[in-house]
Order: structure tokens, then sequence, then C-alpha cells
């Protein structure tokens, strides 16, 4: 029974290796992968951030906010003004104006309530908010749905800057929604500065951040955040500002004596 | 005994094949295509082509509109509209967007086009 060749134990193992490899061959090369379609939530990072970029593109074209919500909804996803404001960023960054000033533009408009209308006075003054604001009287007010992209932003020139609160105002204008808290930053010559990041931190723990300069029918240095009631804020402007506490929605009474809630306008400078 | 070595050689290849075979299918998924704008459903494409289309109404700029369909490559831009035409039909697109996607498949088409590749 001395017989010749490879052992038996060698000649399986041999085939079993052989075998694998030729069917895991066959599959990886010869099978079709099967194609599986996604719903806009299901997209991956890169292609949440076209389909963003894209929803936003066709609202400042079209100004339907109703279709850009519920496309902005197909993604599922939370805190849509902080994720637009931060991509707006990004594509500032990359140098993306007109993309970067369509998804400020929709942030702006999701933050301010679905029934707000401008009125000819916000309008008026919001034009008259894009000179240098050098007194501190700032008689700007904000008219989000009147964003009008234009490419003049300029890089940040506040890098390594400190900046502190200047002034604090309360705001009682009813042209202005709810809780309201603009922001201006102007640098030690009262020259607005744009691209400095603000980041607004809630009593609650709640944190976002934002930029300057995204808004530029404001000003280049004008950003703005919508408080919810009940929640003290802290700002702090620039890469290490000193923060700002004690920010929450001020009372107002009106000339029929009701108390509805204003806003607030801060100014920060180094 | 040479012939009961080749049976069993065989019969392990047939075992290895399967397992092979197996383990493709396994990891087939893994090589599927990872969640980019070409593999949205039809629906949310057709609504991405009308968002293009959108945008190109206000902006007029068809080379603009071309480079924001090529996420859907290897799927030719001009072929994107024509799906999106017939898929927003079915959903119930109104005439006013069935026609900004058609003015957008005119805009295409008067881009030059590209060489066809050459050996």
């Amino acid at each position: 029974m001395n017989e010749s060749g490879p052992r038996p134990s060698l000649v399986v193992l041999a085939g079993l290796v052989l075998g694998l490899l030729l069917g895991f061959a066959y599959s990886w090369f010869s099978l079709p992968v099967p194609v599986k379609t996604v719903t806009p939530g299901g997209l991956d990072a890169a292609g949440k951030d076209h389909y963003r970029a894209m929803i936003a593109l066709a609202y400042s074209a079209s100004g339907d906010r109703t279709r850009a919500e519920e496309r902005l909804r197909a993604l599922g996803e939370d805190r849509l003004p902080a994720v637009l404001d931060a991509q707006a960023q990004s594509a500032l960054q990359g140098g993306q104006i007109s993309e970067a000033q369509a998804l400020a533009g929709l942030a702006a408009a999701l933050r301010t309530p679905a029934g707000f209308v401008p009125t000819a006075s916000n309008l008026s003054a919001a034009q008259t908010a894009t000179a240098p604001a050098a007194s501190p009287t700032i008689a700007a007010t904000r008219a989000p749905a009147a964003f009008t992209p234009v490419p003049s932003i300029t890089p940040p020139a506040s890098r390594g800057l400190v900046f502190a609160l200047a002034s604090s105002e309360t705001v009682c204008d009813p042209a202005l929604p709810p809780g309201l808290l603009q922001v201006y930053v102007v640098d030690v010559r009262g020259r607005q500065l744009p691209g400095v990041r603000v980041q607004v931190s809630g009593d609650g723990g709640q944190t976002d951040v934002f930029y300057t300069g995204l808004a530029p029918d404001m000003g280049a240095g004008y950003a703005d955040f919508l408080m919810a009631p009940q929640v003290t804020y802290s700002l702090v402007v620039g890469d290490a500002g000193e923060p700002a506490g004690g920010l929450s929605i001020p009372q107002c009474t009106g000339a029929d004596g009701t108390n509805t809630m204003g806003g607030i306008r801060t100014r920060f400078r180094p | 005994m040479r012939g009961g070595r080749f049976l069993w050689f065989l019969i392990s290849l047939g075992l290895g094949i399967v397992l092979g075979l197996a383990a493709g299918w396994v990891i087939a998924p893994l090589r599927a295509p990872s969640g980019g704008l070409e593999t949205l459903e039809v629906s949310s494409r057709a609504e991405y082509v009308l968002m293009v289309a959108e945008s190109y109404a206000a902006d007029g700029d068809a080379a603009a509109a071309a480079e924001r369909l090529a996420a859907f490559a290897p799927l030719p831009p001009l072929r994107a509209v024509q799906e999106a035409i017939i898929n927003g039909g079915e959903q119930g697109y109104t005439k006013a967007e069935l026609d900004q996607l058609a003015r957008l498949g005119q805009g295409l088409q008067s881009l030059p086009q590209k060489p066809e590749n050459t050996p």
C-alpha cells in the first residue's frame, strides 16, 4: 500500500483552495453587482452636500421656500440652518461665491418665521446697512427674504484678533423676526469684517457656529441668529474672543401695552 | 488509488467553488456604489434635475447645468434630463416644471458636443 504522489489531505486542500479562488474570481468579475438606489437621506456626505447646494441654488432662483423645505426634509437632517451655514462657509473658502450666498440665503430664510414678510420700512433700512457702520448706533434692520447675492466677500482679515462686546441694545421692531440676535463685527477703525466666526451657545448646551459676511446686503460684518424663548445665550466672536453672556429674548411693550418678543443688536470690536 | 485521489480533488474543488461564490455574493454589497448622487432613486433624481433646471432658468448657464448633472455619470446630462421629463410627467409635475426641464434639455443641446473617444 505504499503509494506515490501527494498525500490525500494535500489533494483535498489544493482542491478547496483552487475552488475558492475560482468561485470568488467568477463572482467578483462576472456576476453583476446589485445596484442599490437610495433616497436623498441615504446619500453619502458628498452627495448630501451636492443635493443641499442644489436646493439652495434652486431656492435662490425661484424663491419658493415651501418647495425648498420639502426638499430639505427629504435629506432627513436636523439643525438645518447650522448645517447650511457650515456648508456656505466651506463653499466660501473654496471660492464658490454664488453657491455660498445661495446656501447662506436659504439658511437665513429658514431662521425667519414662515409668515415673515419684508416691509418697505425694513427694506429701506436694510439698504442703509450696506454702508460701513462706524457709528455706535447701528440703525440697520434685516430683510432676509430680500437677500441679493453680491460677490464682494473678501477673505477674513480677523485672524488673531480678540473681539469683545462693544455695545448691546434691545430692538423692538415688529417688522423683524422675534428673538433675532444681530451681530456686527468691526475692526478698530469701525470697518465691518467678513468671515469672522461667531459661536453662540445656549444654556441648554446647544451650540451654533456661523460667520459674518454671508448676507452682504446687511453689511460685510453682519451675522444673525434666531434665539429661542427662555434660553440664555453667550456669544464668542472670533477664534478667541471674550464671551458675551446673558443674552436672551427681551420683552418689548407695544403702544397698546401688550408685551411682545424683541431682538438684540450687538456690536463687537477688537 | 489515483482515481480516488482525483475524485476527492474534484469534490473539494466543487466545494471550494461553492464557498468562493458565496463569499463573492456576501462581499458584493460592499462593492456597490457608496451613496453618491448616481445612486439616487428615480424620483429623487428627477427632483434634482428639476432643481438644476430652475437654476438654469435663472442664470441661463448651460455649462454650469451640465457640470451639475455630471454627477450622474456615466449617464449623459441630456439623458438625465430626458429621464426626468418622463418621470416628472408620471409624478405629476406641473406643465411649468416640465417646460423648465425641456428648456434645460434645449440648453444642453446647444453646448458643443464632446468629441467621441477614438482608439
